[in-house]
Parts: structure tokens; C-alpha cells; sequence
């Protein structure tokens, strides 16, 4: 009985009610420290940054004041890592030594860090590479119009892409990523939980995700940067949603920032267990804070939008999916082609659209078999593959015009939700620019009282379900969505919105009243229109 | 007939809109911040405890075992990231098996094959609940500590015998279920602390109040108060 009793209490405690505190210790300034660029950087790192008209000399890339870290190591029980970016350390100590800390003179703001124990949500179904598998595998490039790429040779060579997971097991002896350890394509590892170099043990997420990124198997192209040089940071505890992966986190982008590389794909997403949806702004987490700070250094941060897609309390996108320069991926099926229900909805806390784009949520992956996979971290990985394709063609690019130029190539642009963001990006974009006017599909009838939406009679097809699929949204008269539709078309009438406006009848109970100031802004084969109502 | 008009009127119309809805979202809540959630304001759920009552005393206990089962809805309301208060509304089910031999006296003197006195009680607790660290919008680990009063609306006595004569006519147990026996208390009362995480946590209650009436007949020994359960988080 009391076996079992103390059992029970280490479950219960399991996050840790007890344990020693971790906090973020914020310094004032960088005093007398001195920093020399091309000591610190790989000299990619450098080309990046001069190609893009970054100052090789900013203040946050300056070490840390030995004295202060010097200091606060004395006090404090344990260092565990630095940020040069934020100017801060993550410390151990007890509430006595952290309110002592917290006096000295140099420290602005102390911040606590916390654990939560969470079952890792990646969900795996160990299958046979079937038809139906070779078909997943295809579709998940096809979708992305992969094809043109690979046509073209295009591989991400010359593109030094970090990824940040939670392991990297079998990756080393992986079938699919063969191409990429022969050519010595994976330039350095590290594990910022172990601090060691040896990546290659703790869990297969990240060699699931690095597959989805450049695999190759059997001939066919897993993900598109097969070309690609790899930097592997293990920064994430698979079974343990810490904060200190947010730590670790940061200290990953600062390591892949000074490595050289150009895009960063991350899975890490954290939710309700550290936050509350008004934190999701941006602003607040370390690590949203961190992806724009890697923004500003030149890298294209790709992040998974968050798996809390069929969670009622939290349809916000996760954090750093959150930060303005993350280019955040959400999921869809293979199936339907539209969202699939675990992906993380946004908008973000103050009304951001994301997710940016959107990919294949469920993807055959491999590790050391092949597997069904589902989750946006590996959305993440197969835009982060096209991301640095792209990048590989248009060399001139800034990282955000980048990211701009991939949502504009998404095949729902310029229509948007918080589904699907601007949709799935399209590689044919990139290759042929010429805009060709779309047909018109649809028409907004105006009647009295209310508008409807009528699908004109050629574009109606019953045969083919997967194209008939029609995405509308409503907009309030300060440019956010209050409500978004996906249907399948069948008959010509799709929607009747009732006009809430002085001179028209309102019947509340039949569907949302448009507003004056409101707009409609609907999808359908290509052909984009809008409906403000005046 | 009118009914029937306006049916195929309404039937008609919806049915000339053709689609199949495979998602919508409505937005408009996002944009107010929510003052419900498990480390909001406010928050109720609802939750299982099973458990065991345990002999405190140093005189052997009427009773052989024992099992209590609760469900309920607590509400919490909260005062700052490390304190909440709250309520919980409680039906509790406990049932004692009576031990056998030549001592026993509840409720009688009388030997059983099996015999057990169960009570139902509903019950009303007000509780202190102290978190320990700073967390996102969950519960997080806490310890509660509380007292609790209830109306015991029901105690039952119940006895199995073995039959002696197993021919035809006869059945092989007799059961005797006497409801609503008159000398339980009506009220009880006393304290708890839980110590508690996400969805799972450990309760603690001792009972102050004495389940059977003085001075009825004899007066009965009391059955164990101090009772260990493990509490399940149900449903948000």
C-alpha cells in the first residue's frame, strides 16, 4: 500500500512541485565586452548576412559580460545556458538565492521557468510501403508541384539548413537520408540537453522530420532539399514538454545563426501548459521573441503551427508559430485536401493570420522502417524543403522576401484563413510568373435583403468532389475573420448571407447578418472574389 | 396544415442551397479574453474518487474493509497564481463489511455469511487550494485543504446467509437488505487535504462526526474515519 501510495506521489509530482527552480536571469548591458565577427561566425554565416545588408557588428550578437555571468554563477546553484541574443542566463537556484540575484545591480528582470509532463503526441502506425504508402509518399511533393524542382535540378544545394528536434535516432543509418551522410552532407550536431555532440539517440522525431525535409527513398523524393547541408541541434525532450526547451531552443537558432544557416525548420510548439491564449501575440514567449530575432539576422525561421487543432479551448495558433517573421506551417489531409483536425488553428492573440501556409499533415516518413506519420511538424519540414529551393533559384532573395513570395505562391492567394492560411505553395509560381486571370467560377447575386453565392453551371462537377471544394470567409470592418467556411460543392447556390443593414430585413436565427464594413471574400477553382457590403 | 406549408416553405428553401459543409470556424469568441479556464478565474469540473477506509484507532475496528466511491463538481475560483478557493458538491458512496466473530455488536450480536452497512450521503466541502508554481492555463500541482458537511440520507444494512436445506423450495442464500436504518446519523462532517496534479490526485479526509446515534440501544462502535482515495479529473 504505501508502494503504491509513493508511487501515486511521483505522479502526481511528476512536474515537478518540488524541484529546484530554473529562471531566465535578464541583464542590463553587455559592459567591456568585445566581439569580433569573423572569429565568431562560419563564414557562411557572414555571406548571409552581408548579401542581406545586416550589420556583422550588432550589439546582439556581443558575449555576455564575464564579470556578470561570473557573478551570477556564484550565486546561483548552476548555469545552465547563456543567450548572447537576449542578453541573459538560465540559472538554477532557490527562491533565496534568486531574490539575491535578482539585486545585483546589472540584472533587469528574472523570469521563472517551469516543466510539465506530457506525453509526446506523435502518433505512429508501423505499415508495409503499400501502394496506397507510395501513393502518401508522391502526393506530399506532388502537392507542393515538388516536381518542378526536381525537373529542374533544383535540391537546395548550397542551402545550409538547421533543423531543430528532439532526436535524431537511426538518422545515421536511415535508407532515406543514405545520399546525405555519403556526401557528408550533415555539417555538425549537437545536443543542447546533453551538451554533446551525439544527436543520434533519444527519439526518431527528428530523423522523421529530416527524412520530410531531404529524404530520398527508393528514388522517389521524401522532401525537397535532398541537396542540402544540415546542421542537427537536438533541443526538445520528446516525452516532456520543459520550458527549458524554449531555452534550449534559442540557444539552437543562436548555434544554427552562427553556423550559417539559412533556414531554420522547427516542430516546437508550446500551448496551454506554459501559456494562456493571450500570450499567444508574439511578443511574449522567449522563443516567438527568438524566431523574429532570427529573423532579423537573415534566417527563415519554418515552424509547425501546433498539434491543439481539436483542443475547444485553444483555437490560437502555438507559440513561436505565433512571431510575425515565423513562417508557420499548418496540416492537411491527403485525403480531403483541406485541414485536418488536429492542426492548430490561428489567428494569433491580437489577430495575426496564421498559419502562413500549409502542407501535408500526414506523410510517410522513415527512421529505421517506414511509417505513417501525422502532425504539423511534418508539414513544417516539406515547406522548409520547397522554402530552400526556392532560395537555391533566387539566390538575391532576403529571407522575407522569401517568406512573402512563398505565401504568395500558396494556392489559395490571396484568399486566407486560419486554417489553411493562404493554402499549400505551389512551385509553378516560381517558374512561371506570368499571371494568368483565373476564370470567373462564381458570381455574389445581390438580393433584396440578402447576397448569395452562385456558382456558375460550368463549374459545377459532381465527378470530381476533391476540386469542387469552395473556402469563404467574413471579415468585420477592422480586417479580421469572424467566421470561415470550406464546403464541397454541389448545386449551384452555395451561401445566402442575410444583410444586416438598416433598410433590410434580419433573420437572426438562419445565418451570420453581414454588417456594413463587412467583407466576403470567397474561393473557388482559382477564381477569387470579394463581397463588401456598403 | 399551416405546420405542414411552413415545413416544405423552410424545406425548400434550405434544400436549394447546395453544399456540404467540411469546416467552419467561428472566430468572434477568440477575440474576448475568456475568464474560464482551469488557471482562470473561474473553472469547475468534474471528477471519480475511489478509495479505503483506514483504522486509526487502536481498538480493532468493526469493520473488515471498506470501500468509499465519490463523484462530483468542485468549482474553484481564483485569487492569484498561487491561491484559489472553491467548492465541491459531492454524492459519496461508502460501504463498510462488518467483521464476524464473538466481539461484534453492530448492529446487532447476530453472525453472517457476509454482512455489510453501506451509507449515501450528499455533500458540500469548502476548500483552500495552494498551487506551487507559476504554469500556463492548467490546474498544475496543488494541495487542497478543506472541511466538508453532508446529509447522509441514507444508511442500509444488509446480510447474506447461507441457506441450510438446499432442496427444492429453497434458495442457497438469503439476503436481507433493512434500508434506511434509524440508527445512522443524519449529518456528517470533518476535513481533507488532496495533493493533486493535472488529472490525478490524492485525498485525504477524516471524519469529525460519529456515523451512528448515541445512546441507541448500545452505544456501537464507530466505524474508521480516516480515509486514502484517488481522485480522477473527468472532464473540463
Amino acid at each position: 500500500m504505501c508502494r503504491i501510495i509513493l508511487l501515486l506521489c511521483a505522479l502526481l509530482l511528476s512536474d515537478g512541485a518540488f524541484s529546484q527552480n530554473k529562471y531566465w536571469v535578464f541583464l542590463k548591458d553587455k559592459k567591456g565586452s568585445t566581439f569580433n565577427p569573423y572569429e565568431y561566425f562560419d563564414k557562411l554565416a557572414i555571406k548571409r548576412r552581408l548579401k542581406q545588408g545586416i550589420n556583422l557588428f550588432d550589439s546582439t550578437d556581443f558575449p555576455l559580460c564575464d564579470d556578470y555571468v561570473k557573478k551570477i554563477a556564484a550565486l546561483a546553484d548552476s548555469v545552465s545556458w547563456s543567450t548572447r541574443w537576449f542578453n541573459a542566463i538560465a540559472v538554477y537556484a532557490d527562491e533565496e538565492k534568486i531574490n539575491t540575484i535578482s539585486q545585483l545591480p546589472f540584472v533587469k528582470q528574472i523570469k521563472p521557468m517551469d516543466n510539465y509532463f506530457k506525453t509526446a503526441s506523435l502518433k505512429n502506425i508501423n505499415t508495409e510501403l503499400s501502394d496506397t504508402d507510395k501513393d502518401l509518399l508522391k502526393g506530399q511533393i506532388k502537392s507542393l508541384q515538388g516536381d518542378f524542382f526536381i525537373n529542374n535540378k533544383y535540391d537546395a544545394k548550397g542551402i545550409r539548413i538547421a533543423i531543430l528536434d528532439a532526436g535524431f535516432s537511426y538518422s545515421d543509418n536511415c535508407d532515406a537520408l543514405d545520399h546525405i551522410y555519403l556526401r557528408k552532407g550533415v555539417i555538425e550536431t549537437y545536443d543542447f540537453y546533453k551538451k554533446s555532440s551525439n544527436v543520434y539517440k533519444h527519439d526518431t522525431h527528428g530523423t522523421q522530420v529530416f527524412c520530410c525535409l531531404a529524404g530520398i527513398f527508393d528514388s522517389v523524393n521524401v522532401g525537397l532539399a535532398a541537396g542540402a547541408e544540415f546542421l542537427l541541434g537536438r533541443t526538445e525532450d520528446a516525452m516532456n514538454e520543459r520550458m527549458a526547451d524554449e531555452e534550449y531552443w534559442l540557444a539552437g537558432l543562436e548555434w544554427a545563426d552562427k553556423m550559417g544557416a539559412k533556414i531554420v525548420s522547427s516542430s516546437l510548439g508550446h500551448a496551454w501548459w506554459f501559456y494562456f491564449t493571450e500570450n499567444m501575440d508574439g511578443k511574449t514567449s522567449i522563443v516567438s521573441r527568438a524566431a523574429n530575432m532570427a529573423a532579423r539576422k537573415g534566417m527563415l525561421v519554418v515552424t509547425a503551427a501546433g498539434n491543439e487543432g481539436n483542443n475547444p479551448n485553444w483555437k490560437y495558433i502555438l507559440t513561436p508559430a505565433d512571431a510575425d517573421s515565423a513562417l508557420s506551417i499548418g496540416g492537411i489531409s491527403h485525403s480531403t485536401g483541406i485541414h485536418i483536425g488536429f492542426s492548430s488553428y490561428g489567428p494569433t492573440a491580437d489577430g495575426r493570420m496564421k498559419p502562413n501556409v500549409c502542407a501535408y499533415g500526414e506523410v510517410l516518413s522513415f527512421d529505421d522502417e517506414d511509417e505513417f506519420v501525422e502532425g504539423t511538424s511534418f508539414a513544417c519540414p516539406l515547406v522548409a524543403g520547397f522554402a530552400a529551393c526556392v532560395w537555391q533559384k533566387f539566390p538575391d532573395y532576403t529571407n522575407m522576401q522569401l517568406f512573402h513570395e512563398i505565401e504568395k505562391s500558396a494556392s489559395l492567394y490571396p484568399y486566407y484563413d486560419y486554417a489553411h492560411g493562404f493554402g499549400v505553395p505551389q512551385a509553378s509560381y516560381f517558374f512561371d510568373k506570368t499571371m494568368q486571370m483565373p476564370d470567373t467560377t462564381f458570381d455574389f447575386e445581390f438580393k433584396t435583403g440578402c447576397v448569395e453565392i452562385i456558382v456558375r453551371e460550368k463549374y459545377i462537377n459532381d465527378k470530381c468532389a476533391k476540386a469542387d471544394i469552395m473556402y469563404a470567409h467574413v471579415e468585420n470592418e477592422k480586417g479580421k475573420l469572424v467566421e470561415y467556411f470550406v464546403w464541397e460543392v454541389t448545386e449551384k447556390k452555395v451561401k445566402r448571407f442575410y444583410l444586416n443593414i438598416s433598410n433590410f430585413f434580419v433573420d437572426t436565427d438562419k445565418d451570420r447578418d453581414l454588417k456594413e464594413g463587412y467583407k466576403v471574400m470567397v474561393y473557388y477553382k482559382g477564381f477569387v472574389n470579394t463581397y463588401i457590403v456598403k | 396544415m399551416k405546420k405542414n406549408i411552413l415545413f416544405l416553405l423552410i424545406f425548400f428553401t434550405v434544400a436549394s442551397f447546395g453544399q456540404r459543409t467540411l469546416l467552419t470556424q467561428n472566430v468572434d469568441s477568440n477575440y474576448s479574453k475568456s475568464k474560464y479556464g482551469p488557471n482562470r478565474f473561474f473553472y469547475s469540473y468534474q471528477y471519480m474518487a475511489i478509495g479505503q477506509y483506514v483504522n486509526t484507532d487502536t481498538v480493532k475496528a468493526p469493520s473488515k474493509q471498506s470501500i468509499g466511491f465519490k463523484y462530483g463538481t468542485k468549482f474553484k475560483f481564483k485569487i492569484c497564481n498561487y491561491y484559489a478557493i472553491g467548492l465541491d458538491i459531492n454524492y459519496d458512496y461508502t460501504s463498510y463489511r462488518i467483521r464476524q466473530d464473538s466481539t461484534k455488536i453492530l448492529p446487532d450480536s447476530n453472525l453472517h455469511f457476509r454482512e455489510r452497512i453501506s451509507f449515501q450521503s450528499i455533500n458540500a466541502a469548502l476548500f483552500n487550494r495552494f498551487n506551487f508554481k507559476k504554469r500556463g492555463d492548467r490546474l498544475g500541482t496543488y494541495l487542497d485543504l478543506g472541511a466538508y458537511y453532508g446529509w447522509l440520507y441514507r444508511g442500509n444494512h444488509f446480510t447474506k446467509d447461507k441457506n441450510q436445506y438446499n432442496s427444492p423450495g429453497y434458495s442457497k442464500y438469503t439476503i436481507v437488505r433493512n434500508k434506511k436504518v434509524s440508527y445512522v446519523n443524519n449529518y456528517n462532517y470533518g476535513f481533507f487535504a488532496r495533493l493533486g496534479g493535472e488529472y490525478l490526485s490524492l485525498n485525504v479526509s477524516y471524519r469529525f462526526s460519529d456515523l451512528f446515534v448515541k445512546n441507541y440501544i448500545v452505544n456501537y462502535p464507530e466505524l474508521p474515519r480516516l480515509f486514502f482515495g484517488l481522485e480522477i479529473r473527468l472532464a473540463q
